[in-house]
């Protein structure tokens, strides 16, 4: 990992979404300097993204409460003078080493990142079931449809049917509407009474009027939210020309006779989320969770690996504010280790707070789940590994066939997995088809992702 | 279910006569676009404005398919949009294989779909 130059910080914090700037905040306020690293160009991570800073927009999309809450603390903490925040750095390899944490970064001057502790606030990015036509052009994911919209002002078609399930769902569509875009369609594949059935009151009011608010916005447009029905296929030649969508069982199985063909040039399509757990299973960090494994982390936010913390989605889904809660603690806990003199009182503020959201993201969870039945949208033919190309067949094969039991068996038997990607975009896929199959969540989470090398790097590099 | 009213789309193929950019429309303010620049893509020519990426200033333009696979020679294009999926790899000649969906486009630069044998740029990583 010799790269040149190196960087000491006593704390760095990877990701510069609300989780990673909570806890650089919280660190930074008791006095430990602070070294953030983002890939982005300036902090938000997938929540706050702003339009791009190149595209110099005289008048930039308005922020909401959040946002200009979260643009504040921003604000705050880089005036902050020992902290740094480096934007538009990526992180390629990590470990670690006798001198400490190493990150080893595409930064020149940063060149590899040493530190004594560590807050990981990778976030996650979208998971979206497999079906015929999902990897053709025009077939994207709703948050890749928002960050086109959000951070470069082009919208991803010009009849386009969003259809999926999970938050970002009717947000997503909402703005395309706005926007100008044509939406043909607007479909949750979940059922309404789902928030019910998922704990109701343990979802806060703001959470249910906000869900509300973009029904109505919708409406404006002459748009009904369809629930209950998916798009199961997308068919075109090169491109999206058309969407198949399916009403479905309550086990997210079409129903025979239901479907319909619309015409379409794109399709905006996912069904929740995946924590991104590169870099943490680099270090070693203990996993849980069988078809979307998070890291495993104690009240303090510590994980199982010394000088290691992490928060936000990471640890689990739960929005911005679970994680900017647990943020706080992760960088006020990672601070009193490296010795400065954190208030008790203060950490246990913010370990109530995090108690408090439980109920919440308990309640989350249960309404995000994608039935395991969704697999059954991929035909034999249907690629599920996007970067290696293997179907569906080929994994079922592997798993009935030749007694894959686990997901490193079905990895080495049909290269799922092994691609550009990591396995971000097959792992709860391929977890879920092993589900399936023999009725348990797979026994090795997050093996999929495992690596030593986080990242298509050249050889030099490495050879350096 | 009631009919989705279809909706005739676009049926624009790389022919870059469609403009998928926002012009100001609901409550999204007009982008106030920097001074626009082309790029090559196979040989034809992309408008792009400053801060688009190349993702982006291609898909504004129509063309959906950045690149097609090796095995099944399956066309693929921007799919994830934040850089976790690479689908979208292109080769930018003199610099190598990039995101489409995080590179900025630049004035000049030719690029091409991404090929096995093509060099991945310093730094077109990952994420963090």
């Amino acid at each position: 990992m010799a790269d040149g130059s190196v960087t000491r910080a006593p704390l760095v914090v990877l990701g510069a979404g609300p989780a990673g700037v909570a806890a650089a905040s919280a660190a930074a306020s008791v006095g430990v300097p602070v070294l953030v690293l983002d890939q982005a160009e300036r902090p938000g991570g997938q929540l706050h993204r702003r339009e791009a800073l190149g595209l110099g927009a005289a008048r930039p999309h308005g922020l909401d409460a959040s946002g200009a809450r979260f643009a504040r603390e921003v604000t705050t903490l880089a005036a902050l003078p020992d902290v740094r925040i480096a934007s538009g750095v990526r992180v390629w390899a990590a470990r670690t080493g006798t001198a400490g944490l190493a990150l080893a970064t595409d930064d020149a001057t940063l060149g590899t990142v040493v530190s004594e502790a560590l807050v990981l606030a990778t976030g996650a990015h979208e998971r979206t079931v497999p079906f015929p036509g999902w990897d053709l052009p025009g077939v994207l994911t709703v948050g890749g449809a928002q960050a086109l919209l959000k951070g470069q002002g082009v919208l991803p078609g010009r009849a386009v049917v969003v259809a999926g399930a999970g938050p970002l769902l009717l947000p997503v569509a909402a703005a395309l509407a706005a926007s100008g875009a044509g939406l043909v369609a607007v479909t949750d594949a979940a059922a309404r009474t789902r928030w019910i059935a998922g704990g109701l009151p343990a979802l806060p009011v703001p959470k249910l009027v906000e869900g509300a608010r973009y029904t109505a916005r919708l409406a404006r447009h002459g748009i009904v939210v369809r629930s209950r029905t998916a798009a199961i296929a997308a068919h075109g030649d090169g491109r999206v020309e058309e969407v198949v969508l399916a009403r479905l069982d309550d086990d997210w199985r079409p129903i025979a006779g239901s479907e319909r063909t619309c015409s379409a040039d794109a399709l905006a399509t996912s069904h929740g989320f995946a924590p991104d757990l590169a870099v943490a299973l680099a270090f070693g960090c203990r996993v849980t969770g069988g078809v979307v494994p998070a890291v495993a982390v104690d009240a303090d936010q510590a994980t199982d690996v010394r000088g290691v913390w992490a928060a936000g989605e990471v640890c689990g889904i739960a929005g911005g504010e679970v994680g900017a809660h647990e943020g706080t603690i992760a960088g006020l806990a990672a601070a009193a280790a490296l010795g400065a003199s954190v208030d008790r009182r203060r950490l246990e503020r913010a370990r109530r707070l995090r108690r408090r959201d439980e109920p919440f993201v308990a309640a989350l969870s249960r309404v995000l789940e994608v039935p395991t039945a969704a697999s059954t949208w991929a035909g034999p033919d249907t690629v599920v590994c996007r970067c290696e190309e293997v179907t569906r067949g080929e994994v079922d094969a592997a798993i009935s066939g030749r007694g894959a039991g686990d997901l490193r068996s079905i990895k080495l038997t049909t290269r799922c997995g092994m691609g550009y990607c990591q396995g971000r975009i097959c792992a709860p896929n391929v977890a879920a088809l092993l589900e399936a199959a023999t009725g348990a969540p797979p026994s090795d989470a997050g093996a999929l992702s495992r690596r030593p090398v986080l990242t298509p790097v050249e050889l030099g590099r490495l050879l350096r | 279910m009631p009919d989705p009213e279809p909706t005739e789309p676009s049926r624009s193929t790389g022919t870059h006569t469609d403009d998928l950019r926002v012009r100001g429309a609901g409550d999204r303010r007009a982008l106030d676009r920097g001074p626009a620049f082309t790029f090559t893509f196979e040989g034809s020519e992309v408008l792009a404005h400053r801060g688009e990426t190349i993702g982006a200033a291609l898909l504004a333009t129509g063309v959906r398919a950045l690149r097609t696979t090796r095995v099944g020679g399956r066309p693929r294009g921007l799919f994830c949009g934040i850089g976790a999926c690479f689908d979208c790899l292109v080769t930018v000649e003199d610099v190598g294989v990039v995101r489409a969906c995080l590179t900025p486009a630049a004035p000049g630069q030719r690029i091409v779909p991404h090929a096995l044998e093509h060099t991945l740029a310093p730094g077109d990583g990952m994420t963090t």
